[in-house]
């Protein structure tokens, strides 16, 4: 099945057609202000236009045999791929009040696909979908809900999608080879915000990320976890309004904090400046301690998994975490393992979406 | 050498008199309800030659208190102090180490009275008045930040703008120093070796603040608590960790009032804030028991606290690497069984295994509640700040002399 796979933000729209079979796209590309609000224009017609001008994708629609929007916001009534229904879209609008940047438009888009993909079947997959499942111990912040105006609050997560494609794919690797049912991962996320997760299998037992981009490992630029009185702090001491604050701790924190200038994951690894060993140690020193809490949310672990658009950084991490994971007791055998999986974020929404119009799928009607 | 130990609370003011080295009490007790008249009288609960009396009496501040408390000690002449150690929360970047105080000393605590608004301004207030009643006494200064001044840089340090940490010294400090350091001591006794090769991680889970401690060589290297005593473990009324995001949002709704949002996530969150009905994770588990509930089967609040102690235990492990020892302390962590074994259970894959006879029946401390066969311990010592500080006290004028 050829998917185009649709990426939308709130004002850029990222796009890839990815074949059936090979793994990369045939044709990406990017969309600014694809919502038209500057320029007038309809994004979605631009990438039509874009992949009609390829040449590499024939007919009229662009021999698209589905189309999968990636949504960061499902809350977590999507526990999983949908195919686009009234049923769903009423869901959906229904979680635009939880996610008033996000959620509508996603809403457009899908009004758009319909006028300028016409026939084309569409399916939402949804990046909190893996993390809808996990234990309230992990997902509750210890705060007075009604207190604080927040019914509902939970983390969520952020990478679930490449998580879940990381567990399935060591999950169906150790089938393979006939060892453990319910192996335990510790499944990092190498992207810009890096992400960590534990898995039992396909169960989630904790990941890093929160309700909001901010909480967790700390990214190129954001700030990861921090103590909650420093943000008061700043608040009192800058007489700094919330947006900006919320500017310094997503925008210029993180590793351009550290180093006063922008810089990479991949950068940090395999820089032999001070500074950015620096960075690099506080980096590798969080992931450290979010494996030591997951293997202590699954009483074990069995291998670590990368992923993401840095996962090559996996090839110094691994043998470092897992010269470092190691305890007393444990009997003096191999290390634990470490791979790294490689494939695409679109490469994984396009599968996930292929999956979902085949197996048919429609909300359970329990809800 | 008799050493008369002040720990000041916000509205309490605890003391004792122990003789040192011996660390026999003479006399100890605790002055309550200090400050603004409260629904019942202030008083002070005094023993002495192991009679204990209370006796009533207004305590508008802690300089007051610390008058009625001397001139208790007073009435007998056998319990003269000859040094006096006075514990202080916060002491910043300045104070690395305990002091012996002189005037450069009381300078520098000017300097981090802020620190810490609630807590340093009544200790140091205390120690004025201390000088002036004990004015030819050695006097010391006890921080809780001090033993965590060994936590490494990429510990301590947060990832925000560098210009920004450094002109509002945003850096982890942590805190129960005086605890930590004092349980890590001990544990190094009980398997008999020195403190300097004791690895191990102190679980200091108290009924108001809890957190936790990375030990290596017998120094601090991290500590749940950070900038401030908010962040880390879910704790009474606080709570804890938490999404930045989350709080920009309290902020945003409180129209940028951060007091509001500060009294919030310090006395209305945590424990309280999750059950509804209670501070004390005691109560809670006493609610979720009666209703016939197993471990498993806990109430929510008690499951969240018990999860965040357990994931920080693990991620503490990893930085130790071979750990000795697993150290519970204060209140919850000397008397709650349950939240041990909650913690503890299912954790052999880190050398720890729990022993559930032993646990369930740790009435005397110091206790072993690990498995014959555990390859790490796990104690239950009892934590005594007011004896951590005599010791430290002793140890400082003993140089000195």
């Amino acid at each position: 099945m050829n998917v185009l796979v649709l990426k939308p933000g709130q004002h850029h729209l990222g796009y890839a057609c990815m074949p059936g079979v090979r793994l990369g796209p045939v044709v990406a590309g990017r969309i600014e202000d694809y919502r038209g609000h500057d320029t007038g224009v309809d994004g979605l017609a631009r990438v039509r236009q874009q992949i009609r001008g390829s040449g590499r994708v024939g007919g009229p629609a662009g021999s698209m045999d589905a189309i999968a929007i990636r949504v960061t916001f499902g809350g977590s009534i999507f526990d999983g791929p949908r195919v686009v229904s009234a049923d769903v879209l009423g869901r959906l609008e229904a979680l635009v009040p939880h996610a008033p940047l996000h959620l509508p438009p996603v809403l457009g888009l899908i009004r758009r696909c319909h006028k300028v993909f016409a026939g084309v079947p569409i399916v939402l997959v949804f990046e909190t979908a893996f993390f809808a499942g996990l234990p309230p111990r992990e997902h509750l912040y210890g705060v007075d809900t009604n207190l604080t105006q927040s019914p509902g609050l939970r983390r969520y997560g952020f990478h679930g999608l490449f998580h879940e494609a990381a567990c399935a794919r060591v999950a169906r690797d150790w089938r393979a080879a006939r060892t453990i049912q319910s192996v335990r991962v510790l499944s990092v996320c190498l992207e810009p915000s890096p992400e960590v997760a534990a898995a039992l299998g396909n169960r989630p037992m904790m990941v890093t990320g929160g309700a909001t981009p901010l909480e967790g490992i700390l990214g190129q630029t954001t700030c990861g976890q921090i103590d909650p009185s420093i943000v008061l702090a700043l608040a009192r001491e800058m007489a700094w309004g919330p947006e900006q604050i919320n500017t310094v701790l997503t925008q210029q924190s993180g590793l351009r904090g550290l180093l006063g200038r922008p810089s990479t994951l991949e950068e940090v690894f395999n820089s032999g400046l001070d500074d950015a060993q620096r960075a690099c140690d506080i980096l590798r020193y969080r992931i450290l301690q979010a494996c030591g809490a997951g293997i202590a949310t699954m009483g074990g672990v069995d291998t670590i998994v990368f992923s993401g658009r840095f996962v090559r950084v996996g090839d110094m991490l691994g043998p470092w975490l897992a010269s470092r994971l190691v305890f007393k007791g444990r009997p003096p055998r191999r290390k634990i393992p470490w791979q790294c999986m490689t494939e695409s974020l679109d490469r994984i929404i396009a599968d996930a979406a292929t999956a979902a119009l085949l197996a048919g799928r429609r909300l359970p009607n329990a809800g | 050498m008799n050493v008369l130990v002040f720990n000041c609370g916000s509205s309490s003011l605890k003391y004792r008199l122990i003789d040192m080295p011996s660390e026999v009490e003479l006399a100890g007790g605790e002055a309550q309800r200090v400050g603004p008249p409260t629904a019942e009288p202030a008083r002070i609960i005094h023993r002495a030659k192991g009679v204990e009396r209370t006796l009533i009496v207004e305590m508008p501040d802690h300089a007051v208190a610390f008058e009625q408390v001397i001139g208790l000690l007073r009435q007998d002449p056998g319990l003269m102090p000859e040094a006096v150690g006075h514990r202080l929360v916060h002491g910043g970047t300045r104070f690395n180490d305990h002091a012996v105080v002189d005037e450069a000393v009381m300078d520098g605590l000017g300097a981090v009275e802020d620190l810490a608004p609630l807590h340093n301004p009544p200790a140091i207030k205390l120690l004025r008045a201390s000088r002036s009643s004990y004015a030819d006494l050695p006097q010391t200064v006890v921080f809780d930040t001090a033993y965590h001044s060994t936590l490494p840089e990429h510990a301590y340090t947060y990832a925000l703008p560098k210009p920004l940490t450094q002109r509002l010294g945003i850096r982890k400090y942590g805190f129960h120093g005086t605890s930590h350091h004092y349980v890590a001591q001990e544990a190094a006794r009980l398997l008999g070796r020195p403190l300097d090769r004791l690895n191990a991680v102190s679980c200091h889970l108290g009924s108001g603040g809890a957190s936790l401690c990375a030990v290596v060589n017998g120094r601090s290297v991290d500590n749940t608590m950070g900038y401030s005593p908010l962040q880390g473990l879910m704790m009474s009324t606080r709570c804890g960790d938490l999404d930045p995001g989350v709080v920009l949002r309290l902020l945003t709704l409180a129209n940028g009032d951060d007091g509001t949002v500060e009294k919030l996530l310090n006395h209305k969150s945590g424990v309280l804030g999750m059950s509804g009905f209670s501070a004390d994770i005691r109560d809670v588990l006493a609610a979720a028991s009666q209703h016939g509930a197993p471990v498993r089967g806990m109430d929510l609040t008690a499951q969240v606290y018990s999860w965040r102690v357990r994931k920080y235990l693990g991620a503490y492990l990893a930085v130790v690497g071979k750990a000795d020892a697993v150290i519970f302390t204060d209140t919850i962590g000397e008397t709650v069984p349950e939240v041990r074994w909650a913690v503890c259970t299912d954790m052999e894959a880190f050398g720890l295994k729990i022993d559930a006879e032993a646990n369930g029946h740790a009435a005397e401390l110091p206790a072993d509640v690990a498995s014959q066969d555990s390859p790490v311990r796990i104690f239950a010592i009892q934590t005594n700040e007011e004896l951590a500080i005599a010791r430290q006290t002793y140890a400082m004028l003993a140089d000195a002399a």
